[in-house]
C-alpha cells in the first residue's frame, strides 16, 4: 500500500531538532526500545541527539526546495533562480555608485595619476572611490573626474557637497588638493525580492505579440542603461486614446526619471519590445501632484519628538513611493490611507489626526502624489 | 540510491556492534527519519506542479502563472488550464482568449455574450461554450471611426451572479489590450456598477444594463 503524499504544509514548513529528536524517540519506542531506562549520559541520548542535528537541518534544505517552487514564498538565491530558470528574468544586482568628483589644486605641484591609481575616501559614507581617468593636474587649477565607488550598493551613495573636509586621498596625495563632489555620486541596491516577483509576473505579458496589458509596465520595470545601470522606474501606467495612441507614464520610486536621456532610452525599448503595428505608443515622466500634509500625531512618548517626526519623515516616502500613477480604479487618494501610514510609523503612536489632504484627493490618470510637509504642520504631542 | 531506500541502508554502512539489538532498532527510527526527509525533498518538488500529488498547491501555481480558479471550475480543469499557461498566455490580447476567459469563470451558465469591436467585428461566446466570429452592425456606428481601438462586451444576455463581477471585471482588465478602450455591460439585478468611467463614452444604448465598467 502506498503512503500517502507529504502535504504541502509539512513540505513548506521546517522541523526544528526538538521535535525530530521527540519524533526519533517515539519511533524507537515503537520498535520495542525503552528510552526510559536510558541514564543521562548514556551514549544513545547523544547519538539520537546528533542524527536530530543533521534531520533538522535536512528539513531545513526541504523547506527551501518547497519554498523554492512558488513565486511567493521563494527568497533571496532561490527566487532568484525561479525568475531565472522558469521565467528568464535576471534579477538586478547591486551597482556601484558613481559620479564625478572635483580637484582643485591650490598648491603649486603638479600630479599625475595613471587609470584607477587615485582613490578618495569619503568621511560620511566611510567608503572608498576610484577615479577611472588618467590624469595631470596642474599648479593651481582644477578638473573634474568620474569616480566609481569600490563596493556596491547604496551605501556608498554621497549627496552632493561642496565641503572638501568630507573627502580625503587614501592613495598619498597632496593635502594642497582639495577633493568636493558637487553632483551626487550614486549607485543601487540589490533588487529586493518583492519586485523582483512583481517583473516576473509582468514579465508573463511579454509572452503575447497580441500587446496585452501590463506588457508596456513589464518592459519599462527593470529597464537597463547601456552601461547596465537600472534606470528605477518602478510605477508606470499604459493609458490608451483609441486612435491607436498609448501613453506610458512612468516614475521611480522617489518622483519622476529626472534624466531625459532615460526617457529616450525606455521610449527605445517600448517601441521596440512591445508596440504593436499600427500602434504609437510613447513613454513620458508622469506628473507628479505635490499635497501638502497638515497631521497632528499622538503618541506615548517612548520616542522623542525628533525621533518620531524622523520615522514619520521615512513613513511617508515609503507611503509615497507605494501610490500608484493615476490612484489607481478610481483615480482617487484617501485621506484614510495616509492615517494608516502614518499609524503605522511607530507602535507608540495612538491617534492620528489629518487634516490635509481632505477625505478624497482626485488623481490624473497620468498623475501620483507626492507629499509635503511644511515645518509646522506635524504636530506631535505625547 | 532511490527514494526509501537511504534508511535501510543505514544498517548496512554501520558498524557490526550498531547492528545489534537496542543499537540497531535505533538506527531504524533514525533511517526512517532520514527517508521521510528524502521523501519531502521529493514532494517539495513535486507540489511545485500542477496535479501530481495533490490540489493543495494549485493557488501558489495559479498565482505564479497569473490564472485564477473561479469558484465553479473543478480542480482537475483548474489543472488543466495550468498545465497549459504558456499557451494561454502567449494568446492575451486577443478577443477570443478573452472570451475563453469568461467561459471559464461562467462554467456550464453561459450567458450569450458578445465582443464587438468598432470596426463591426463580432466574436460571440455560445451557451454552449462555442465561440464564433462574425460581423456585427450593432455597435459599428459608435463613435468616430478614427477612434477604432475599442471594444465593447455585452453579456447581457443572462442574469450574472453578483459574486461574479469582481471577477469579470479583474479578468477583462487582464486579458484586455493596452491599446484598447473596453466596454463591459453585464445584468445581474445588483446595484450599479461604481467602477470608473474612463473613456468619457456618450451611453450608445437608451436602456443600459445594471452593471457597467470600462476598461
Amino acid at each position: 500500500m502506498s503512503e500517502p503524499p507529504i502535504d504541502l504544509d509539512a513540505v513548506l514548513t521546517p522541523l526544528d531538532r526538538e521535535y525530530v529528536e521527540k519524533s526519533i524517540y517515539t519511533v524507537c519506542e515503537r520498535l520495542g526500545v525503552d528510552t526510559s531506562q536510558w541514564v543521562n549520559g548514556f551514549y544513545m541520548h547523544g547519538f539520537v541527539r546528533g542524527a536530530s542535528i543533521v534531520l533538522a537541518g535536512m528539513s531545513q534544505l526541504v523547506s527551501f526546495i518547497g519554498r523554492g517552487q512558488f513565486l511567493d514564498t521563494a527568497s533571496t538565491q532561490w527566487l532568484r533562480l525561479k525568475a531565472y530558470y522558469d521565467y528568464g528574468v535576471s534579477y538586478i544586482e547591486a551597482s556601484y555608485a558613481q559620479g564625478s568628483v572635483r580637484l582643485e589644486n591650490t598648491g603649486a605641484g603638479s600630479y599625475t595619476f595613471g587609470n584607477d591609481e587615485l582613490v578618495v575616501a569619503n568621511s560620511i559614507t566611510r567608503k572608498s572611490y576610484r577615479l577611472g581617468d588618467a590624469f595631470t593636474l596642474d599648479a593651481h587649477s582644477a578638473l573634474t573626474l568620474p569616480v566609481l565607488a569600490l563596493e556596491a550598493g547604496t551605501a556608498s551613495n554621497v549627496p552632493p557637497s561642496t565641503d572638501h573636509t568630507l573627502w580625503a586621498a587614501v592613495t598619498p596625495l597632496s593635502a594642497e588638493v582639495r577633493i568636493t563632489n558637487p553632483a551626487s555620486i550614486a549607485g543601487t541596491d540589490d533588487e529586493g525580492d518583492e519586485p523582483l516577483r512583481q517583473r516576473v509576473r509582468q514579465s508573463i505579458a511579454l509572452l503575447s505579440p497580441a500587446n496585452p496589458h501590463g506588457a508596456y509596465e513589464a518592459a519599462v520595470y527593470g529597464a537597463l542603461r547601456a552601461d547596465g545601470t537600472p534606470i528605477g522606474v518602478t510605477r508606470a501606467i499604459a493609458v490608451p486614446d483609441g486612435y491607436g495612441h498609448v501613453d506610458v507614464y512612468v516614475a521611480s520610486s522617489t518622483g519622476l526619471i529626472s534624466d531625459a536621456d532615460d526617457i529616450v532610452r525606455l521610449n527605445g525599448i517600448v517601441q521596440s519590445q512591445v508596440e504593436p503595428l499600427g500602434v504609437d505608443a510613447a513613454v513620458s515622466n508622469a506628473a507628479a501632484i505635490t499635497i501638502p500634509v497638515v497631521a497632528e500625531i499622538r503618541h506615548t512618548g517612548f520616542l522623542t519628538a525628533v525621533e518620531l517626526r524622523t520615522k514619520l519623515s521615512a513613513s511617508l516616502l515609503a507611503f509615497a513611493a507605494r501610490q500608484k500613477i493615476g490612484g489607481g480604479p478610481e483615480h482617487v487618494l484617501y485621506r484614510d490611507q495616509l492615517i494608516v501610514a502614518l499609524g503605522a510609523t511607530d507602535s507608540s503612536i495612538y491617534h492620528v489626526v489629518v487634516t490635509s489632504p481632505g477625505e478624497t484627493t482626485a488623481i490624473a490618470p497620468n498623475a501620483f502624489p507626492v507629499f509635503t510637509v511644511a515645518p509646522d504642520a506635524l504636530t506631535v504631542t505625547p | 540510491v532511490t527514494v526509501r531506500q537511504y534508511g535501510r541502508r543505514l544498517l548496512d554502512m554501520s558498524p557490526r556492534w550498531m547492528r545489534e539489538l537496542e543499537a540497531a532498532k535505533v538506527l531504524v527510527a533514525i533511517g526512517a527519519h532520514v527517508d521521510r526527509m528524502i521523501d519531502g525533498a521529493v514532494a517539495a518538488v513535486q507540489h511545485g506542479h500542477p496535479g501530481i500529488v495533490s490540489n493543495e498547491s494549485l493557488g501558489y501555481i495559479g498565482s505564479d502563472r497569473l490564472l485564477r480558479q473561479p469558484p465553479l471550475e473543478s480542480a482537475a480543469a483548474f489543472t488543466e488550464r495550468l498545465r497549459g499557461w504558456r499557451d494561454v498566455h502567449r494568446r492575451r490580447g486577443t478577443g477570443r482568449a478573452l472570451l475563453e476567459q469568461l467561459r471559464v469563470v461562467f462554467a456550464d451558465a453561459i450567458p450569450e455574450t458578445r465582443l464587438q469591436y468598432r470596426n463591426g467585428v463580432e466574436y460571440v461566446l455560445h451557451t454552449d461554450g462555442t465561440i464564433t466570429r462574425g460581423a456585427s452592425t450593432l455597435r459599428a456606428l459608435s463613435g468616430p471611426p478614427e477612434r477604432w481601438a475599442r471594444w465593447w462586451l455585452d453579456i447581457s444576455g443572462g442574469v450574472l451572479a453578483n459574486a461574479s463581477v469582481p471577477l469579470l471585471v479583474l479578468l477583462t482588465t487582464e486579458w484586455n489590450a493596452e491599446h484598447t478602450q473596453g466596454r463591459v455591460f453585464v445584468r445581474n439585478n445588483a446595484r450599479r456598477w461604481s467602477g470608473s468611467r474612463r473613456w468619457s463614452d456618450p451611453r450608445p444604448w437608451a436602456s443600459e444594463p445594471a452593471v457597467t465598467w470600462e476598461v
